[in-house]
């Protein structure tokens, strides 16, 4: 699968990840606009993989130990309480920052 | 305990946050978490009161009740202290911006240097204050027997460029809450006092307190220490409705097992 995630803050672009899940290949694109490179997906790091983006995406999704994660899954209308359904639905967003991972792109493999 | 001060709270929200397990809701501006474990509001609101009294200014927590459906749960509230800026954890922050950094703080082996490293880290961000903002936090950590200070609950907020530490929050697991001491006395209470283990340095009882001390923090006594200390076994019995009494008597047997401890010290 092969999929492109767009990272905000406040709204505004500031990372553009494309992510193959297939061949493991990572490429980000960061924007000249953020005040602190902590607006950035991934900070000041410049190697970036697979688990990252893994990572990054279930960082804006509920924790799997949460206890009503069931609940909020049928409440916002997830196919499933997997990570990219979950984001599908909240963009990313969560009630203690005004960041978030828009999945703008993904293609199965054919 | 007078019904004004609790809060109805609806379960349905339109914000949440995504870390912990607790069932947590952002509504008008005040945080709701409902009890998971065990009894996470009880401590979280307990402990603000003993940090109020040793003079460490901490985030305000009041009981309040999270209704669903028939069923109420006990539940904190708070109010949200981001002021419109983003929450980060220093976990977060460290990974984000400090690349093998973060490696050299996460396996440092000795607590001091480990301590140092982490207050180099945070100064760069908010200034030196850091160095006291940390003794004070892990000194109230000690205070109510907080097991749960990781680095993903040390919380900074940023804003349009700049960083300040976030208030003294997440007591949840203080005061035993977790332990499997359903029947406390005054046999089995000192070994509860003194088994808790600290993170992020994982030093255990005395040796935590000693090991802040070591680096310059300061614990003062409140003067006229025994009304202070009827004041917060007030606190403890006004929760009353939430919590049954044989759980509130054992927790003020604690309450007067720790701080006569702490006094020892």
């Amino acid at each position: 699968m092969r999929m492109t995630l767009l990272w905000t803050y406040e709204g505004e672009m500031r990372s553009l990840i494309d992510y193959d899940t297939v061949t493991g290949m990572v490429s980000v694109e960061n924007s000249t606009r953020a005040r602190s490179p902590v607006e950035l997906a991934f900070g000041t790091r410049t190697r970036v993989g697979p688990a990252d983006v893994e990572a990054l995406i279930k960082s804006r999704c509920l924790e799997d130990t949460r206890v009503d994660k069931k609940l909020w899954i049928q409440k916002l209308g997830c196919e499933s309480d997997a990570p990219l359904d979950f984001i599908k639905v909240t963009e990313g967003r969560m009630a203690q920052d005004r960041f978030g991972l828009k999945l703008v792109r993904m293609e199965m493999e054919p | 305990m007078t019904s004004s001060r609790r809060w109805q709270v609806a379960s349905y929200s339109r914000g949440t946050a995504s870390g912990g397990c607790q069932r947590k809701n952002l509504v008008d501006g005040r945080w709701y978490k409902a009890d998971t474990l065990g009894a996470e509001s009880f401590a979280e609101v307990l402990s603000y009161h003993v940090n109020q009294t040793f003079g460490f200014p901490s985030l305000r927590y009041e009981p309040g009740i999270w209704q669903m459906g028939r069923r109420t749960l006990p539940a904190v509230v708070s109010h949200d202290y981001s002021g419109g800026g983003n929450v980060l954890s220093v976990e977060t922050l460290i990974r984000k911006m400090s690349g093998q950094l973060w490696y050299s703080i996460l396996y440092e082996k000795s607590p001091a240097a480990k301590f140092e490293k982490l207050a180099e880290f945070l100064a760069s961000y908010v200034g030196e204050g850091i160095r006291q903002y940390l003794l004070d936090l892990f000194m109230t950590d000690f205070l109510n027997g907080n097991p749960d200070r990781h680095l993903s609950n040390i919380d900074m907020i940023y804003r349009d460029g700049f960083y300040k530490m976030a208030p003294f929050f997440d007591y949840g697991l203080s005061w035993y809450v977790q332990d499997d001491v359903d029947e406390i006395t005054s046999d089995n209470v000192m070994e509860a006092v003194e088994s808790i283990s600290f993170r992020p340095f994982n030093l255990q009882g005395k040796a935590f307190y000693q090991f802040l001390v070591s680096l310059g923090a300061v614990l003062k006594i409140p003067a006229d220490w025994e009304k202070e200390l009827e004041k917060l076994k007030m606190v403890i019995y006004s929760m009353d409705g939430l919590y049954d009494a044989d759980f509130l008597a054992s927790r003020v047997l604690l309450l007067e097992s720790r701080m006569a401890y702490i006094l020892k010290l």
